[in-house]
């Protein structure tokens, strides 16, 4: 009824391993090989963006650690120079103290250097003034010793009297 | 109307070999896809062609659906070189059996008789010869995947089950005597199995070439009635079926391919 020939069922099978042979071993397998290229390539380049990525994000990590660190040293220096600096200040504060005090000591010894020099200076000039007031007064000079004691004795007075007012 | 004849007619003889319609399509059909094939190769040394990026796209989407099935690459790649080709050789078979000439273009002859018209071009998958040859290529097929993937003796024990016999003494020393009905019961459904293997083998042959051949009739019936526009719905609803047609054949012989590659206790545990 439906014709079954043996060898036009193997012509048949010789049809299709052609077909076989001809699809797959020179289009279908060079293909499969391109695309499977292609994916792996494909797979490849992913792999290498994400090492990309996490090398990028380990950069920027360092990045803000160095940054950290830097502000952080930073930090340290300037609290280090500010230290430094007001013990430098107090330092110069303490020489400039010490100066002006040995400067003010000296002027002080200084002045009453010259005090005593212009008192003794006083003093004599004021002796010579009471011996011509007195030769004066008196109209003769006074003899050295007994002038002298006299005079002294006076100068006292008038210091003792200059002292009580 | 024409007589559309359940076989393939003779067409001419060489020797003792006698070339019939379905064979001569057939013939035309494996021409087309060595021009494809040295289209393609050729244009594999310039720039991506559109052909061929088409020709990506659809070994691309194959391979994926085979994925689908086998649940392995590496696997769909091991049945791909024969399924595939077998699914581009029935849809163009298919499609060239709706092509105008094919089936209308012939001579009239002589036969017991009667005068009858014998079309140059039939669609090769409505001669059973073809479908035959092509179901017992398929399931032979899969049985040599299960030999080499597998192993002979576990193939061997999917439809004999010598092992189930084997295994009783162990299991009745192990106290198990529910063994003495089951394994039994097990080596019939083996028998079973190799029926199947032949209603395989007849359902997929049948299948195929009921279908492309009652969508010739359909086609000739339509075309006899009126041969304007009436054939039209019935042409494109042809294209579907080729395309089904092919698709239901390829992966039924992926299945088929899938089963007899994992062994038999596998099979059962993946079923279970």
């Amino acid at each position: 009824m439906f014709h079954l020939d043996w060898k036009l069922m193997i012509a048949q099978v010789i049809n299709l391993g052609i077909v076989v042979f001809v699809l797959w071993f020179i289009v279908f397998k060079p293909l499969a090989k391109k695309i499977s290229q292609r994916s792996q390539e494909i797979e490849k380049g992913l792999e290498n963006a994400k090492q990309s990525q996490a090398l990028l994000d380990k950069s920027q990590k360092e990045y803000l650690d160095v940054i950290m660190t830097a502000r952080e040293k930073a930090k340290v220096i300037f609290d280090e120079a500010e230290k430094s600096a007001l013990k430098e200040k107090e330092k110069i504060l303490l020489i400039a103290k010490e100066e002006s005090e040995k400067i003010s000591k000296i002027t002080k010894e200084n002045l009453l250097d010259e005090k005593e020099k212009i008192m003794k200076s006083a003093k004599k000039d004021l002796a010579d003034l009471v011996v011509l007031a007195l030769e004066k007064t008196l109209g003769k000079a006074a003899k050295d010793g007994i002038d002298k004691d006299l005079i002294e004795n006076s100068i006292r007075d008038i210091a003792n009297t200059k002292d009580n007012g | 109307m024409t007589d559309i004849s359940i076989f393939a007619e003779p067409i001419f003889s060489i020797k003792n070999f006698i070339v019939s319609n379905a064979l001569i399509n057939a013939w035309i059909v494996v021409l087309g896809f060595i021009v494809l094939a040295i289209v393609v190769r050729l244009g594999f040394s310039k720039k991506s062609s559109k052909l061929q990026n088409f020709m990506e796209w659809f070994l691309e989407g194959a391979l994926s659906f085979g994925d689908s099935i086998t649940g392995d690459r590496e696997k769909t790649l091991k049945f791909a070189p024969f399924v595939l080709p077998i699914f581009c050789f029935i849809l163009l078979s298919n499609w060239l059996g709706i092509m105008p000439g094919v089936g209308s273009i012939g001579f009239l002859a002589e036969h017991s008789g009667k005068t009858t018209f014998i079309p140059y071009l039939r669609s090769a998958m409505s001669d059973l010869n073809m479908t035959l040859a092509l179901a017992i290529v398929a399931v032979l097929s899969t049985h040599i995947a299960g030999v080499l993937l597998t192993s002979p003796w576990k193939h061997l024990n999917r439809f004999v089950g010598l092992n189930l016999f084997l295994e009783i003494p162990k299991k009745i020393k192990q106290r198990d005597f529910s063994i003495l009905i089951v394994n039994p019961i097990k080596f019939f459904v083996g028998i079973i199995e190799i029926a199947g293997e032949f209603a395989k083998t007849a359902s997929l042959s049948l299948r195929l070439f009921g279908n492309v051949f009652a969508g010739e009739v359909l086609l000739g019936a339509m075309a006899s009635m009126f041969a304007f526009f009436l054939p039209v719905p019935f042409l494109l609803l042809e294209v579907l079926v080729g395309f089904i047609q092919a698709f239901i054949f390829s992966v039924l012989i992926l299945v088929f391919l899938n089963i007899m590659s994992e062994s038999h206790e596998e099979h059962e545990e993946a079923h279970a």
